[in-house]
């Protein structure tokens, strides 16, 4: 520990959060190791690292923003999204170093609009008991049985988000031997008396039983000390051999946050096992760095109907208008931008997917969206096309992945009338849809002298109070 | 703080639309005032996404099937069927030029996107994709992040080329960005091979600029 530089007082208003900007966050780890060496120094991050700051308009016209020193008026007021993050408040050149803050602020206004509930990664490779029943649908982050963090909460707590213990999959090899040799070797005697006592217990358990079953008294119970160390080495041997118990039991024992599940026989040993990762949600997709929310987003759900106020409750949700931000590249899919957040195209049998081979024959998606198989050069904006956002979550490296789904015909037409690009609502008078069937012309000029008359008929019926 | 976006404006022109009593406003936007011309409102409504395509599709002309007839039907099928290929064609080369025109322009978009990804208009732009396109320095120690020994990698050839010049020479650690222990490690290890004759002192390793003499064949 250093000596402190400040007065007690002055420390303590340093960090308080009253008169402090929080700390930035870490910068955001690449996933991608192929394009990690590829990047920009500028471009916008998947969070925000910085707090975002802003300021009423009186004060933003004295540049008075709260802070230390007035900000410069030229660029704080020329502008339309006043909103700044300050990278460090005091500089070696006793001045602020700030810039826009636009990107995130809007970024988070316009996912706000979508009215997206955040849920937990779904697992889809799920075995089918009484589980399967609950993953049927999203589950918000926000369940009383999910959103927990305690370490010591007995039924909980494999359903956590926030582990003790680093993610082993995410590790790289240097950090995972500095784990080892830090954190992991110091513990070796915990863990062996720990495992002592999991051998007494074992054989007393099996002492009692076999007790019980001979029909002899219960001999006395097995302690930790008296177990020799023959009898543990073996125990120790036995265990190298059962990796599922081990696993289980080093993951519990050093917290560790849950890794996948292999798949194949060993999951049916697996299954009748106490493990940590066969339960927590997280075992498949990795734990989130932070709440799995991300805080973007409190809603709880989005089972809820819309209203329309003249066309009554909706089926599908309002639309989102998306854009193709980079079309379909080999077996990657076309990436859609919602928001100012890239994601997955929906799959499935829609126009953002080309049809291949269906029974045998190939058909092509004759309406498939211009900008999906090629970049679209024509329209002016790029190519772009109402999805539905219909959940979201955070992965590892807390990005914030949206799922989309297609949506209907009728939800985009009333999308767009409500943005008055297409008029659809009219005072008169509408026939119900009919499916259309063959007819023949003497047969149709028959309805339309049948329909004037009836026309006529009304129109007299209609018309004669209004005269009288 | 002030509403930056048009917060959703949803209903807006709608309300304008349905409830005004102003005689534009009242008059049916389609159709005039033959209301059994009109179609129905739903139909209408679901092809207005694509007005053009949904009354072309159907416009066939109907062969007649009269066996005097015989020779002029398959004449004008065996147009057809010429038209149909001619259009195909047509088509395949529609596609072909859409995708040269496509990559020529994905070329100035470097950047693969990655689900949860986040842009701002500034991130779509040429200045921002160019920075993409080259490799950025290095920013952490590599030795450290794979927890390797650099001595034992002698026989590594593409990791020694990676610490290496183009004319066999030490990089230095600004360029390597490796922390000075590492650093030394891996000159010592450099400077090793190169006294045993491993690796050459003045070039890159020929396996590594094979390419360049022998060119592989397509």
């Amino acid at each position: 520990m250093g000596g402190r530089a400040v007065s007690p007082g002055g420390a303590l208003l340093r960090t308080s959060r009253m008169f402090s900007i929080p700390k930035p966050l870490p910068e955001p780890p690449s996933t991608n190791l192929h394009i990690g060496d590829h990047k920009s120094a500028t471009m916008t991050r998947p969070y925000p690292q910085h707090q975002s700051i802003t300021s009423p308009l009186a004060s933003r016209e004295k540049g008075d923003w709260g802070l230390k020193r007035p900000f410069p008026l030229k660029s704080t007021m020329a502008t339309s999204t006043p909103f700044i993050r300050v990278k460090q408040l005091d500089t070696v050149e006793n001045v602020t170093n700030f810039a826009s803050a636009a990107d995130h602020s809007l970024s988070l206004e316009k996912f706000q609009e979508l009215r997206v509930a955040m849920s937990v990664p779904h697992n889809t490779d799920k075995k089918a008991d009484s589980s399967s029943r609950t993953e049927l649908w999203h589950k918000s982050v926000f369940e009383e049985d999910m959103d927990v963090t305690d370490f010591k909460a007995g039924l909980g707590d494999d359903r956590r988000w926030k582990f003790q213990g680093p993610w082993l999959a995410r590790m790289t090899e240097g950090k995972f031997i500095e784990y080892l040799d830090k954190k992991v070797r110091p513990k070796r005697a915990q863990f062996r008396a720990l495992l002592k006592e999991k051998l007494a217990d074992d054989i007393t358990t099996s002492q009692n039983r076999a007790a019980i079953e001979a029909g002899k008294e219960t001999p006395a119970k097995v302690e930790a000390k008296d177990i020799s160390e023959e009898q543990f080495t073996d125990y120790l041997r036995s265990l190298r051999n059962d990796r599922v118990t081990l696993y289980a039991l080093v993951s519990k024992f050093l917290d560790l946050a849950p890794l996948g599940q292999p798949v194949g026989i060993i999951q049916t040993f697996w299954s009748n096992r106490d493990s940590l990762a066969s339960e927590s949600p997280y075992g498949k997709s990795g734990p989130p760095p932070s709440h799995p929310s991300a805080g973007i987003s409190y809603l709880r759900t989005s089972s809820f109907m819309e209203n329309h106020p003249v066309y009554g409750p909706q089926g599908k949700r309002t639309p989102a208008l998306a854009r193709v931000v980079y079309p379909k590249a080999g077996p990657v899919p076309p990436k859609l931008g919602v928001g100012g957040f890239v994601a997955d195209a929906p799959p499935g049998d829609n126009e953002f997917n080309f049809r291949t081979v269906t029974r045998g024959r190939v058909s092509s998606n004759k309406t498939m969206l211009n900008g999906i198989m090629h970049l679209d050069t024509t329209t002016f904006g790029g190519a772009k096309a109402y999805v539905e956002a219909t959940t979201a979550n955070v992965d590892p490296s807390g990005k914030v992945v949206l799922q989309l789904r297609e949506t209907s015909a009728e939800a985009q037409v009333v999308a767009r009338e409500s943005k008055g690009l297409t008029e659809i609502y009219h005072d008169g008078k509408t026939k119900s849809y009919t499916p259309a069937t063959p007819k023949t012309t003497s047969q149709q000029s028959a309805r339309v002298s049948d329909e004037t008359r009836w026309n006529r008929v009304a129109d007299e019926i209609l018309d004669e109070p209004s005269r009288s | 703080m002030p509403s930056l976006l048009p917060s959703s404006c949803a209903m807006r022109g709608l309300s304008i639309r349905a409830f005004s009593t102003t005689a534009a406003a009242r008059a049916p936007p389609r159709g005039g005032g033959d209301s059994h011309h009109r179609h129905s409102s739903s139909s209408s409504l679901l092809s207005i996404n694509n007005p053009a395509s949904s009354r072309t599709s159907r416009s066939g002309p109907q062969s007649a099937h009269k066996p005097s007839e015989a020779a002029a039907d398959l004449m004008t099928r065996y147009k057809k069927a010429g038209q149909t290929s001619l259009r195909n064609k047509q088509a395949h080369l529609d596609i072909m030029r859409n995708q040269k025109n496509s990559n020529d322009y994905l070329k100035q978009m470097p950047r693969r996107w990655d689900a949860g990804d986040v842009y701002s208009p500034h991130d779509m732009s040429p200045v921002e994709m160019q920075k993409w396109r080259k490799r950025s320095p290095r920013g952490g120690d590599v030795v450290d992040a794979l927890g390797i020994r650099p001595l034992d990698m002698y026989k590594n050839f593409s990791l020694i080329q990676e610490f290496t010049s183009t004319s066999g020479q030490i990089t230095h650690s600004s360029g390597t960005s490796l922390r000075p222990v590492n650093q030394r490690k891996i000159a010592k290890m450099i400077r090793r091979v190169q006294g045993m004759g491993l690796y050459p002192t003045i070039h890159a390793h020929p396996e590594m600029i094979r390419d360049s003499f022998f060119p592989e064949r397509r």
